[in-house]
């Protein structure tokens, strides 16, 4: 019996002996850097008719940032939804919607706030959205509105635009 | 889940191994005394993980009482520490905090020989303050430069469960060593508007659910290192069978 207690216990002294070599590696593996796939702030756009239906525009759109040479969307077709990046310290941006024969110009407002998941992963900066207003010089579009304030990676619409019959 | 499944898996195998144990010696076991002796520990990994640069470690040691040689009421006391900087993004993480925990053990081993195959569970929390820095940033879209975050002292609050499994061998007298696996879940967390802490004291990399792991270094005080009671009952067992 006691040749038994003695050989569990050598055993056992032998798994500790394995366990404190192998912790380390195990600690070790546990690692890695798992940044959130979609790290991009986003504004959502959804177009709807003034009836509120989804609308699938079937014109060409370009979208572009106003003051700057960028295109955030380059001639897409029968779009009923677009997201757009936001500016991460400018109080307003405008977005030139360029649609075939007209364009709409869309100001918004809002609060920019950076955020961090970790010293592996990029700064990404939420916004809050405080108001906007828009030119719209052939009357195309009834109304846009606000839907949802807070712009970060989550796939929720912020903004719709209800076009005009 | 795929964490948790794992942790199953280990928990079922220990479970086994004890009821393997228990076939091999079929003598009729002694009831140990109500109180066995008291013991102190502390984690040797921790000082391990500090010496080699890991990217968190921890300071513990713990205290706990034996009823029955079955029963361990427990409570660990640490400081945990991480400092981190992006390998890529030069950002960089502080905290340094203590953290405390509350438990239980129950030692599978009917056998009363100093050899105790544990599983337990933990109750963890922590309060900290943590710091974020990272340099200046461009917008690659609209132009321009985001200054950079220096954002020091940012309030966090962790609570969490942790369950156990692992096992201890006497070594010498007084002195014993053991180990174990930790599967820690987390219930609770206060953070800063700004974004989650990366490293919570205690717990480890943040997340809902994370693994470690302690290597103890055991001192038996009291009651079982001066006299052994618990096993000088199953010697004399021992000898009234022969």
């Amino acid at each position: 019996m006691k040749a038994n207690c003695n050989s569990l216990g050598k055993r056992l002294m032998l798994l500790s002996l394995f366990a404190v070599l192998s912790l380390p590696l195990f600690l070790s593996s546990c690692d890695g850097i798992d940044c959130t796939i979609n790290n991009v702030v986003t504004l959502h756009v959804g177009f709807y008719s003034s009836e509120g239906t989804e609308l699938a525009y079937a014109d060409t759109l370009t979208i572009t940032a106003a003051g700057t040479d960028s295109v955030l969307l380059n001639r897409g077709v029968r779009k009923s939804a677009v997201e757009l990046p936001m500016s991460f310290d400018a109080k307003a941006d405008t977005l030139s919607f360029s649609f075939d024969g007209y364009v709409i110009t869309l100001r918004v407002a809002k609060t920019n706030k950076p955020h961090f998941e970790s010293p592996d992963c990029p700064i990404v900066v939420y916004h809050e959205l405080e108001g906007l207003d828009f030119d719209d010089p052939l009357g195309q579009v009834d109304s846009i509105v606000i839907v949802r304030k807070s712009v970060n990676n989550e796939p929720l619409e912020n903004i719709r635009f209800y076009f005009a019959d | 889940m795929n964490r948790l499944r794992t942790f199953v898996s280990i928990l079922l195998i220990s479970l086994a191994t004890s009821s393997l144990m228990a076939r091999e010696h079929k003598e009729v076991i002694p009831k140990a005394p109500l109180f066995c002796g008291a013991a102190v520990f502390g984690d040797l990994s921790g000082p391990v993980m500090l010496a080699v640069g890991s990217k968190f470690s921890q300071l513990e040691v713990g205290a706990r009482l034996n009823f029955r040689d079955h029963y361990f009421p427990l409570c660990e006391l640490g400081i945990g520490e991480s400092t981190r900087e992006g390998q890529e993004q030069n950002n960089r993480f502080h905290t340094r905090a203590p953290y405390f925990r509350v438990g239980m053990d129950y030692n599978f081993n009917r056998k009363h020989n100093g050899n105790r195959l544990m599983g337990g569970i933990r109750y963890g929390f922590t309060s900290f303050k943590y710091d974020f820095q990272n340099p200046d940033f461009q917008d690659p879209i609209w132009g321009g430069s985001q200054k950079g975050l220096d954002l020091r002292g940012q309030q966090g609050r962790a609570q969490w469960l942790e369950f156990t499994v692992g096992c201890e061998t006497k070594i010498w007298s007084f002195i014993r060593l053991g180990w174990n696996l930790r599967f820690k879940a987390r219930l609770h967390q206060k953070k800063s508007e700004f974004g989650e802490p990366y490293y919570i004291p205690g717990f480890g990399k943040n997340g809902s659910s994370t693994f470690g792991g302690t290597v103890n270094l055991i001192f038996d005080v009291g009651r079982t290192s001066k006299k052994n009671k618990v096993i000088d009952v199953s010697k004399t067992l021992i000898k009234n069978n022969q």
